[in-house]
């Protein structure tokens, strides 16, 4: 643990991967957090939304 | 799933659940205490790619200043659903997260028995767009603050 610390330095940078949300993600995310709220699950309850496409990942999935 | 009465139908309680106007500041809202999991905790985890052993190997964890295996720090996603009712107000459809911070003071942990104290702190209007600002505290059975956030709602209209 102490290790890890100094390990770390001011400026260093992560290199983050890229992360590709699909609907399968969005809904084990939603299921692991207890989030059944429609916007992320529902495509009737999305359909008249402005969001394309019909459904929006949790904002706390970022 | 731990909590195997959980209610996932966000229509139900619909009508029962207050709406900007309804809302008063201050006012705490109903909260259920819920039992962490490690079943949940590692579900978790695995759903957002975090394989780390302190929350699946009970030997690695106790090598660690933790003693034993705990959850991250943003089970608070979890928890916020598990501790409230289905007519809790934050459940509404059309809820918008507007933003949040959050203090992590000490972990959870499996079998923790979790209290959340929340409210609205106060209400606005910006843009035509009806603002709630909450906080949330999370206690373990011992009153220890697990973390605190305060957020930003729009609400539907």
């Amino acid at each position: 643990m102490s290790n890890a610390l100094e390990k770390c330095h001011i400026g260093d940078k992560i290199q983050g991967t890229p992360f590709y949300p699909t609907r399968e993600s969005i809904r084990e995310f939603c299921e692991a957090s207890l989030d059944f709220n429609p916007l992320h699950l529902d495509d009737n309850y999305m359909q008249p939304s402005l969001v394309k496409p019909n459904l929006m990942a949790s904002s706390c999935m970022a | 799933m731990s909590n195997i009465n959980f209610e996932t139908d966000f229509w139900k309680d619909e009508q029962n659940r207050k709406n900007w106007d309804d809302i008063i500041p201050g006012e705490a809202r109903k909260t259920i205490p819920y039992t962490l999991t490690l079943e949940a905790i590692q579900k978790y985890c695995k759903v957002i790619g975090d394989t780390h052993p302190l929350y699946f190997d009970e030997d690695y964890a106790k090598t660690t200043p933790y003693k034993g295996i705990i959850a991250p720090p943003a089970i608070h996603i979890l928890l916020m659903f598990s501790c409230t009712p289905a007519d809790d107000w934050m459940r509404s459809p059309g809820t918008i997260n507007a933003g949040q911070s959050w203090s992590y003071n000490i972990p959870a942990r499996p079998n923790d028995v979790i209290r959340l104290e929340a409210r609205a702190l106060d209400k606005f209007i910006k843009k035509e767009r009806l603002f709630v600002i909450h906080d949330n505290v999370f206690f373990n059975q011992n009153n220890d603050v697990i973390c605190s956030g305060r957020g930003w709602t729009i609400r539907p209209q």
